[in-house]
């Protein structure tokens, strides 16, 4: 799976890498009994904070995204972000995208307003 | 004129080490048979005749054959069942010969100790069984010293990196992410549960009957097959900005530095026609592979060495991860 996070991102890190799992998950990529990398693994390759990723897994755990037991790992028990984390996913994409197109904060945010009004 | 002299140089002649010890290994047969034929012919006196060539499940012997034709065929196995794999080292890309020449060596001192070890010791006062309990620890420690002797010395040494950064392909696949955002792709690949569970009942059912027909021991080598299996039927798979790395548990397969990869693409792979079969293999064009089914597998091409090839789920997302890395560090 994929692992991406901008360190010079507003978006604290911790965010950043449970959005990258629920992106695999809306995207099929993840399926239910699927087991994540070890938080430690994940750490070495993004280069983060151990407890950053523990973090990022605690919060798709408090989703019920993911089981974490001592030993076994995350485990997936669920793959649709439903509410609110799913709306943080688009959000991470929607600014990732806005980030290619040299879009301001200012220029989205009023995009978003006027979508709000329609 | 004056023609830059290094053109001149043949690269294959930059080290022959990998020859050397595939030659090294086709002599170790020869001169284990002979000095095998000069021990059964000293002590040629205290040997029954005909000697036993075969025992039985139970340690008894069950097939017999003259002095004359057992030594001769323990001359003739100990000798040529190991060219197989020199004459496949030879074939082969050079960056195959390393490992070939020490499964070849250790092959030929296995042979040659336990085919000699079992005749030599039908001498009165010896323990003559099939494999003679003083032959079969110093036989199987000198047989993975010379393999891994070998191996090391044999192994290749892919040439240097040139100092000019090398540019990747305009179209190799690549991530469209800032520079400023860390990329890492994580994967995994197995060999499907059915298959592993076939090959440990094909495998090790026979071992098992036997072991409990009176060879308690073949029990433990029935263990260490499972374990071998479990251990390098999956391996996970790794792209960070350390480069590629393939490993299972304590074992890296590969690893390949980011400055080593040329290009990242994804191909279609053939497990028994390009590699022979699944596992770790080494292909004949010297290809490293980690096969563990048919389709669709990330490649690396590698400078100066044969690519590596994993089967894993979206390799062009891994390939777009290794590319938009390596192209970071050309720039």
């Amino acid at each position: 799976m994929l692992w991406r996070v901008d360190p010079t991102s507003s978006t604290p890190l911790h965010v950043q890498v449970a959005a990258c799992v629920r992106r695999e998950m809306t995207s099929g990529r993840l399926e239910k009994g699927d087991r994540l990398p070890s938080a430690k693994e994940v750490a070495g390759v993004l280069d983060v904070n151990l407890h950053t990723v523990l973090r990022a897994y605690q919060s798709l755990r408090d989703e019920a995204l993911v089981d974490l037991r001592r030993g076994r790992g995350a485990v997936v028990t669920a793959t649709d972000p439903a509410g609110d984390a799913r709306l943080r996913s688009l959000v991470a994409d929607l600014v990732a995208e806005a980030r290619l197109t040299g879009t301001t904060p200012t220029d989205l945010t009023r995009l978003i307003e006027s979508e709000f009004q329609k | 004129m004056t023609a830059p002299a290094a053109d001149h140089v043949p690269q294959r002649s930059a080290d022959r080490r990998p020859t050397h010890a595939l030659v090294a290994s086709a002599l170790i047969g020869p001169i284990l048979a002979v000095a095998g034929v000069l021990l059964t012919y000293a002590v040629r006196d205290q040997l029954p005749e005909p000697v036993a060539v075969h025992w039985g499940p139970g340690g008894q012997p069950d097939r017999f054959a003259s002095l004359t034709e057992a030594t001769l065929t323990a001359a003739v196995m100990t000798s040529l069942l190991p060219l197989i794999f020199v004459v496949l080292g030879a074939a082969w890309h050079p960056s195959a010969r390393g490992p070939l020449a020490g499964f070849a060596g250790a092959l030929a001192v296995f042979l040659g100790g336990l085919l000699f070890g079992s005749l030599v010791s039908q001498r009165p006062g010896e323990v003559a069984q099939a494999f003679p309990p003083a032959w079969l620890v110093p036989t199987l420690v000198t047989a993975a010293v010379v393999g891994v002797g070998l191996w090391r010395w044999g192994r290749f040494r892919p040439p240097a990196l040139e100092a000019t950064p090398r540019s990747l392909p305009a179209d190799a696949v690549r991530l469209d992410v800032p520079d400023t955002t860390r990329v890492a792709w994580t994967g995994h690949a197995a060999l499907p549960d059915v298959g592993v569970l076939l090959i440990v009942l094909v495998g090790v059912t026979p071992l098992v009957i036997v072991a409990v027909l009176g060879m308690p021991w073949l029990l433990l080598l029935a263990v260490v097959i499972v374990a071998l299996l479990v251990l390098t039927g999956s391996a996970r798979v790794v792209v960070d900005a350390e480069g590629l790395r393939v490993s299972s548990l304590f074992l890296t397969w590969s690893r390949v530095p980011l400055a080593r990869v040329a290009e990242a693409r994804t191909a279609t792979v053939s497990p028994l026609r390009e590699f022979g079969g699944y596992g770790w293999r080494i292909g004949r064009d010297g290809r490293r592979g980690f096969i563990t089914r048919a389709g669709e597998a990330l490649l690396v091409e590698r400078v100066g060495e044969p690519p590596v090839v994993v089967t894993v789920d979206e390799a062009d997302e891994a390939a777009a991860v290794l590319n938009t890395l390596v192209a970071r560090t050309n720039t």
